[in-house]
């Protein structure tokens, strides 16, 4: 479904990836992980289009989008969560929602917000509630929530259980399992490699803007060294 | 003698409704824009001398001038915003540039309004030093004259606050309208028309300019071509005053400063002669207070107890 070929990116001039390959098959959760600086969301930025691209190609559905704007991607059902600010605190999470729809029809509307709070029974108990009164994770799969409304085909998630308590991390895993029932593709970075290869059927680790190894959380969870060096894992 | 009688909380109230209209608008464009929008007494003007037009020349309430002064208003503003903000935010104009630019507007339009009052002038309708308050509706109560212009601006001004919150909270464009206030980026991804939402601020500010304006000869004995940009200390400490990161910190402060500055002034009147003279001393040291102990304005005050509790 999405395909980043060899792709060199960063901020103007500052270069953060280096010939990065990754493939993102429909309906799979693809993880990123990496230490902090490793180049993980600025991958993510990349697929949305807000980096520069120095040389490589990224295609979506066969389709070269490597210097798409980013609203264009989001017609195409591309939908991204950065990790603070996906959502409008001051506006209640039905007023949220709204805007998520802002150019899609009032009967398509309405539809779609009937699934998603069928998804997250907790957004329709809050709806009259400012999204800023929300806890981290409601706020996240608030932010997820908004992403369906639009449609999105692919949602990507930079750290969604960044401080978040372990219970409420846990949640947000279950609802990324939840999005794959229903055909989404996610795409997500993570500093928790346990939940992570909990949930992914591919796993990447990104090191100095490198991809230093891609597998599944099977072969991930037989290289005890790099849990180790990269990951904190310890077992 | 009581230190507040009846007459003058009346004209306290009213003033202060003009106030409030005015700041709000104020408020509205600097929450889309940020820009601290100088040319926002110009909307005044625009208003007032639509009163005098319709009361002199066509005979008219000059209450029935507020349908015609929202329209001048809301096309003023548009303007404004498509011929001096819109193109100078495109070239990447900082808020110094654009806050240069609105002043260069004021000032345009105090030479524009003193034609227009020529104008006027020459077509037989008295345009400089006049006041329409002989042609208000009044009745005497015991010691009190009670004008027309104590009922209508307090309750206009409540019907348009009205009128705000409704179009804030319960229509597609006002909500867009808060999103694009608190995070334009993210209202733009979502397909909201940012630079819409922006020229439609504008509209509305020069609309409550306008209307606040009208009210302004009929309530001072006198206005001149310079009325509005008179105003503009005030309204300017109404905003801060009130807060201004909500479109209701205008209307807040609007009544605080509009009362303070009455009140106060004429206080201060009985003690020391001629303090009238020097009516912005009271809004001006509301307004430093303001910035130096409680930086966004009452609404930041409220907002914050809110947390707390």
């Amino acid at each position: 479904m999405l395909l980043v070929n060899d792709v060199s990116a960063g901020y103007g001039k500052l270069q953060v990836l280096y010939g990065v390959s990754v493939e993102v098959g429909r309906g799979n959760i693809v993880a990123l992980l990496g230490p902090n600086g490793s180049g993980k969301s600025t991958l993510l930025k990349t697929v949305f289009g807000l980096t520069t691209v120095y040389s490589g190609t990224v295609t979506y559905n066969g389709r070269d989008i490597t210097y798409m704007p980013p609203h264009a991607r989001a017609r195409l059902g591309i939908a991204y969560l950065p990790q603070v600010g996906n959502v409008f605190g001051n506006l209640t999470v039905e007023e949220n929602l709204k805007m998520a729809a802002y150019t899609i029809s009032r009967d398509t509307f309405l539809d779609r917000l009937d699934k998603v709070y069928g998804l997250f029974p907790i957004l329709r108990e809050f709806r009259k509630r400012r999204a800023g009164q929300l806890s981290g994770g409601q706020r996240q799969m608030l932010g997820i929530a908004m992403a369906l409304i639009r449609d999105a085909k692919l949602i990507i998630l930079d750290e969604p259980t960044a401080m978040l308590a372990p219970k409420a991390a846990q949640e947000i895993a279950d609802t990324i399992v939840e999005l794959r029932r229903n055909g989404i593709t996610i795409l997500l970075a993570e500093q928790n490699a346990m939940l992570a290869t909990d949930i992914a059927d591919r796993v990447y680790i990104l090191a100095s803007g490198r991809v230093i190894f891609e597998g599944s959380p099977g072969d991930l969870l037989a290289r005890p060294d790099l849990g180790k060096l990269y990951l904190g894992l310890t077992r | 003698m009581p230190i507040v009688d009846v007459q003058m909380a009346l004209n306290a109230v009213t003033y202060s409704s003009i106030v409030a209209l005015a700041a709000t608008g104020l408020t509205t464009t600097f929450l889309t824009t940020k820009v601290p929008n100088f040319a926002q007494g110009s909307f005044m003007m625009v208003g007032a001398y639509t009163a005098i037009y319709v009361a002199l020349k066509w005979g008219w309430s000059p209450y029935a001038a507020l349908p015609l002064s929202a329209l001048l208003g809301t096309a003023v503003g548009l303007a404004v915003y498509f011929l001096v903000i819109y193109p100078l935010r495109r070239r990447g104009a900082n808020i110094m540039a654009l806050m240069v630019a609105t002043l260069a507007v004021s000032i345009v339009f105090i030479g524009v309004m003193n034609i227009v009052a020529d104008v006027f002038e020459s077509a037989g309708v008295r345009s400089r030093d006049i006041g329409l308050s002989f042609l208000d509706y009044r009745e005497t109560v015991g010691p009190i004259v009670v004008r027309g212009v104590y009922v209508v601006t307090p309750v206009f001004a409540a019907a348009i606050v009205f009128a705000l919150y409704i179009l804030l909270n319960y229509t597609k464009i006002g909500i867009a309208f808060r999103a694009t206030v608190e995070n334009p980026e993210l209202a733009r991804v979502m397909g909201v028309n940012v630079d819409r939402v922006m020229a439609m601020s504008w509209a509305l500010s020069g609309m409550l300019g306008a209307v606040s304006g009208t009210f302004l000869p009929v309530f001072l004995r006198i206005a001149h071509p310079n009325i509005g940009d008179d105003m503009l200390p005030t309204i300017f400490a109404a905003s801060v005053v009130g807060g201004l990161q909500s479109i209701y910190g205008g209307f807040i402060g609007g009544y605080i400063v509009g009362l303070a500055e009455t009140i106060v002034t004429r206080l201060l009147g009985e003690v020391i002669q001629g303090a009238l003279v020097y009516r912005y001393v009271v809004s001006m040291a509301i307004f430093v207070a303001v910035l130096v102990f409680a930086p966004r304005g009452v609404i930041g005050l409220i907002r914050e107890g809110g947390r707390k509790a």
